[in-house]
């Protein structure tokens, strides 16, 4: 595609992540001419009507089989409930767009899978939308990591945890059925992407979570174990965690603070941690092959970055910050895990709340 | 077995209800939450929730119907928690539940600077909006004492600690911080409520025949606030020298200071609710900017802690509030005592990775 084409958009569900987090990134955009939101589509055409007033210009649909039909889209956003991520996302390379789907890529790796082959059959792109791939810190970590500078047998602890908070219109999230899981196919997507990115592959070597029968998991602890590296996450979308990334190894320590991306902390012994500043950047500029690199602000910008990086690999075939490819082995890392999964240790309970709960474990009923 | 509904299951109070109901069998509950993301506490047991808007008495009527009792733990919007309560009670009138149980505050006293303070004493003015709130739905929920048609029961908590507690959680992460202070050698009362002391004095209501009144409720325990940081810096591993000993004395407040009590005013809250996120992150990012500037690069500096009106407040509480009145009348008895529900806090702290590194 020319640089002087403008990617005509098409968005698959208009609820909470594309009112609270897309829509202002694609506003931008479509105003400074990189690319132009054509079609919207949602079952509710109240929600519609609501991300009309950002794109007057936007057609509204049922749903994405009709927005797709006889016109043409270079950019799918799937943002649907993840349950429905593989039927849009199919219907979408089926027609001939790019896919940039909103994360969890799928609920199961089969589902990943299918989608990876027919993306190259189809000669389309997938990206999965993982903005953390745009986090200076992480970016600087992974760097720290892959350059030794902090020696060897590293171990790390991941926690992230707090009330849940995020605006939902539906209670899908909540459901094995529609989620396949919960806070680990929910916040663990993004986490687990981050130590992929970070550390490599790594494998599950235990996970202990507190699901009871019929429901899923508000907290879950991983045991996770690579070449010469292990470590824990720890994940709750009911409570407060002392949430933080910190990676340990022979030659230093580094600490990254979840609210604080454009800053790491750095330790050799036993002192007070240093804040250093982070270098990483990306291209605000979708037109220009060679854009200078810019360091993110805030999360807003975050966004901006990800579709500015759908727009350059389909206009100039760079590569995509998350694949396919790197989705599918996330999402199999969570069904390993909801595989070997155990009742999670709660020793502030009675012990008389303790044994049910253990029997009442989703693993043993 | 007694069937209770509860109206904002999805917050830390209702959520252990539902917690302890499933757990120990002893009674049933309807989980109610106003929004979808009001289910993820309750998600581990499965979609047991039902949604209701406690705003709308014809709406939680069919829901609480054939229940022994309601209890309202919601917060909400201060500005609607009179008529929220007033509405909850006119829902358990029409679905003929026989007991409305709602939690108020011991917030609603203040610094309990009165001895004369006892449990039917009637609240005066405050200048907290969330003890304005709370003292306007007490107010609006004794006019209807006399109705025999429903017992409505006020109950005043003071700080709800223990397990995932916000109570315990904030203070952790200040300690962690280096943030945490104690004013004046944190000689003041620390009215504190095992949230499980809680939930068994609300059950001593439900089990006992409807009555109307209200009744300060609190551990057994009278305690200061240097005795609840000793607990919590000692659970945690952390060097109980690390919190802050500040005067005490009148509040000053710094720039800091002013700001957060800015946020948790009725003004600010008005605000909130109006906001959309990309314009409240903003807004957050904007003042961030000018009370840390992020271009602070370097070895750490000591923290330092900010004073806010509400823990100036908070920690110069006089005493605390007189809480015979529930056990005269409903004969239930505290179960946990301060170092019980601490060794279950302290566990809960080091699982949740609250400790010193």
């Amino acid at each position: 595609m020319s640089a002087q084409i403008v990617p005509q958009v098409l968005v698959v569900g208009c609820g909470a992540v594309v009112q609270e987090l897309h829509g202002g990134a694609l506003s931008q955009l479509e105003k400074q001419g990189v690319l132009k939101v054509v079609a919207l589509a949602d079952p509710a055409d109240k929600r519609i009507q609501e991300f009309q007033k950002r794109f007057p210009a936007a057609k509204g649909y049922p749903d994405a089989a009709a927005a797709l039909a006889g016109q043409h889209i270079d950019i799918t956003l799937v943002a649907s409930p993840p349950s429905l991520h593989r039927q849009h996302t199919e219907v979408a390379l089926q027609a001939g767009s790019h896919v940039l789907c909103e994360k969890p890529f799928t609920v199961t790796a089969a589902d990943a899978a299918f989608l990876t082959r027919l993306a190259e059959t189809k000669q389309r792109l997938v990206a999965v939308g993982l903005t953390r791939r745009f986090f200076p810190s992480l970016a600087m970590a992974a760097q720290l990591v892959a350059d030794g500078s902090l020696g060897d047998n590293l171990t790390f602890i991941c926690r992230e945890g707090g009330a849940f908070n995020w605006p939902l219109t539906s209670d899908a999230l909540f459901r094995r059925a529609t989620a396949g899981g919960g806070v680990l196919a929910d916040k663990g997507v993004h986490v687990l992407d981050s130590l992929l990115w970070v550390f490599g592959r790594m494998n599950v070597a235990s996970a202990q979570d507190d699901a009871q029968t019929g429901g899923v998991e508000g907290n879950i602890t991983l045991q996770l174990a690579g070449t010469s590296l292990s470590g824990t996450l720890q994940l709750s979308f009911t409570q407060a965690l002392n949430s933080g990334f910190w990676i340990s190894g022979s030659r230093g320590e580094v600490w990254v603070q979840p609210e604080e991306f454009r800053f790491i902390r750095r330790r050799q012994g036993p002192g007070p941690w240093e804040r250093v500043p982070c270098t990483a950047g990306w291209p605000l500029d979708a037109a220009t092959p060679n854009a200078p690199r810019v360091i993110p602000k805030n999360y807003d910008e975050c966004i901006i970055m990800q579709w500015v990086a759908m727009v350059r690999a389909v206009r100039f075939g760079e590569a995509v910050p998350v694949t396919a490819a790197q989705a599918e082995f996330v999402i199999s890392q969570i069904e390993e895990a909801y595989r070997v999964v155990k009742p999670w240790p709660q020793p502030w309970l009675s012990p008389a709340e303790q044994a049910v709960a253990t029997a009442k474990h989703w693993k043993n009923s | 077995m007694k069937r209770i509904a509860i109206i904002g299951a999805g917050g830390f109070v209702g959520s252990r209800i539902v917690e302890m109901s499933r757990f120990s069998g002893e009674f049933e509950v309807v989980p109610i939450v106003r929004s979808p993301k009001g289910a993820a506490r309750l998600a581990r047991f499965g979609p047991i929730w039902q949604f209701g808007d406690a705003r709308y008495p014809e709406r939680l009527t069919p829901l609480i119907k054939g229940c022994d009792a309601v209890v309202n733990v919601t917060v909400g919007e201060f500005g609607a928690m009179s008529e929220t309560t007033t509405a909850i009670r006119q829902a358990c009138v029409n679905a003929g539940v026989p007991r409305f149980i709602h939690t108020s505050s011991a917030e609603v006293f203040g610094r309990v600077e009165d001895p004369a303070i006892n449990d039917d004493a009637w609240p005066s003015k405050h200048w907290m909006p969330y003890a304005c709130a709370k003292i306007a739905a007490e107010a609006a929920l004794r006019a209807h004492f006399s109705d025999p048609k429903v017992g409505c029961v006020i109950l005043r908590p003071g700080l709800i600690w223990g397990v995932r507690s916000p109570w315990v959680e904030g203070p952790a992460t200040e300690i962690l911080a280096g943030k945490a202070f104690l004013l004046g050698g944190g000689k003041a009362a620390c009215n504190l409520i095992n949230v499980d002391n809680l939930i068994r004095q609300i059950l001593g209501v439900v089990d006992h025949a409807p009555v109307s009144g209200c009744f300060n409720v609190s551990d057994d325990e009278s305690l200061d606030w240097h005795t609840y940081y000793a607990a919590l810096t000692k659970a945690m591993g952390v060097d109980f020298k690390t919190i802050h000993q500040l005067p005490g004395g009148p509040y000053r407040p710094s720039m800091a200071g002013r700001f957060a009590d800015f946020k948790q005013s009725a003004l600010a809250q008005q605000i909130k609710t109006r906001l959309s996120r990309p314009t409240k992150l903003k807004l957050a990012r904007l003042v961030g900017k000018f009370l840390s500037p992020v271009t602070v690069t370097g070895v750490e500096q000591p923290s330092q802690p900010t004073v806010t009106r509400a823990t100036w407040h908070l920690q110069n509480t006089v005493r605390k509030l007189p809480n015979a009145k529930y056990r005269q009348t409903f004969g239930r008895k505290n179960e946990l005592d301060f170092a019980a529900g601490m060794a279950a806090t302290a566990a809960w702290l080091q699982a949740s990775g609250f400790t010193a590194a």
